[in-house]
């Protein structure tokens, strides 16, 4: 028996330690585990999947050069998730929100789409997933992104703030208005598919 | 104190303190107004949860590069016998001043006042590309290349007469780029090495003079 599987915050503790022994064969288990994540976070905020792969890829070159200074291991992916965030903004490559127009549009258009009485919006998943990606580019990218760093990679507040180089109280508002905007476009459609 | 969305937001994402999430919940058991925008809230916050993810279209993986090194044999002057280390040394000598003598370029030329012997007066190693070999190059790679590597072959030669490279360097790294390029994941990991490595002489180029590319 091998025993239980260790849980990812100890796993990826661990394979940060050993990286930083000098682990090649470590680096590369968490490049394998996060890399999804963190490109997928970059395209949602470029809107681009070459830009999303570039930076993704600098992120972790930077990364990996970096790695002796990280202090705590078990903060590896809010520091590995800011690494990426900066890269973004200093290349420029941010996505701009969608004009109301053309989002609300989308959306309106979506609203018709056959329902499947699937899921709490009663779209099936691929609509529902395209219906949300829409109402989320519709947000600034500073909203966005706190959105997508609570909502779906599940950071704490804290490590919003880490990431994002911002006061706790600025994650929290960016966070409630991106909610707020995105309820705002996305109820009506849940409650007409009820 | 009543309960503001903002506290079902944080209820539904469990950043309350334990003494609010009580306020909350006993807030929920008695208030079906309250439930039902908590409802709404989850609806939300699940959706995006529930993103779909992309694949990563090409894997990033990092490999030992160790420098290709040859084993060279140990040499020992016990090794040497007396008869064939005096050989070795005027053989050595002989090499030392033909090779000087190829190096120095030596010219014997009739002068008004009678004989010189100059030095160095050959032609001067050709050491630099000239810019017209360099786009000759460039054109020859890029022309089978995706748009990527043309990037980065683009980096390279942008770097390479920045820094005044010679073509032999700049050749060296071409067969380098053309080696890791057999693995396509250690060609990017090289590529974004590279581009990391060349970014400050970059910054520091004037691409207006970098050379014209035409794939």
């Amino acid at each position: 028996m091998d025993g239980p599987l260790p849980d990812p915050e100890s796993a990826d503790r661990e394979l940060v330690e050993s990286a930083q022994r000098g682990d090649l064969q470590a680096f590369n288990a968490l490049v394998a585990r996060w890399e999804p994540k963190v490109y997928n976070y970059l395209l949602r905020c470029t809107g681009n999947r070459d830009d999303a792969l570039d930076l993704c890829q600098e992120a972790f070159f930077k990364a990996y050069r970096g790695l002796g200074g990280l202090a705590a291991a078990d903060r590896f992916p809010s520091w590995l998730f800011r690494i990426a965030h900066n890269a973004m903004v200093s290349s420029g490559r941010r996505k701009r929100p969608a004009g109301d127009g053309e989002g609300l549009d989308r959306l309106a258009d979506l609203a018709s789409l056959p329902r499947s009485r699937l899921g709490g919006f009663g779209y099936g998943g691929a609509e529902l997933a395209y219906l949300v990606e829409q109402a989320l580019n519709t947000l600034p990218g500073p909203q966005r992104e706190a959105v997508l760093l609570k909502l779906h990679h599940g950071f704490k507040f804290r490590e919003i703030a880490d990431i994002l180089a911002c006061p706790i109280s600025t994650v929290k508002s960016r966070l409630y208005a991106g909610i707020d905007a995105l309820r705002e476009l996305l109820e009506p459609v849940r409650t007409r598919s009820e | 104190m009543p309960i503001s969305r903002r506290d079902l937001t944080e209820y539904l994402l469990d950043e309350l303190s334990p003494a609010r999430r009580a306020e909350v919940e006993a807030l929920l058991e008695a208030d079906p107004d309250a439930c039902a925008q908590l409802e709404s809230l989850r609806a939300i916050v699940g959706a995006v949860q529930e993103l779909p993810s992309e694949r990563v279209p090409r894997r990033l993986a990092f490999v030992p590069r160790p420098l290709p090194t040859r084993p060279r044999p140990r040499f020992s002057w016990a090794d040497i016998r007396p008869a064939s280390a005096r050989w070795a040394a005027t053989a050595a000598a002989v090499a030392l001043v033909a090779i000087l003598a190829w190096a120095s370029a030596p010219t014997l030329s009739r002068q008004p006042g009678g004989w010189s012997l100059s030095f160095g007066g050959g032609q001067p190693a050709a050491t630099q590309p000239t810019e017209e070999r360099l786009r000759q190059i460039l054109r020859e790679e890029l022309a089978t290349r995706d748009e990527r590597w043309r990037e980065a072959l683009l980096e390279v030669a942008q770097a390479a007469a920045g820094a005044e490279w010679t073509e032999s360097e700049f050749a060296a790294v071409r067969r380098e780029l053309e080696a890791m390029h057999v693995d396509a994941v250690a060609g990017y990991e090289f590529v974004n090495a590279k581009h990391e490595m060349l970014r400050r002489q970059l910054l520091e180029f004037d691409l207006a003079s970098a050379p014209e590319v035409r794939p």
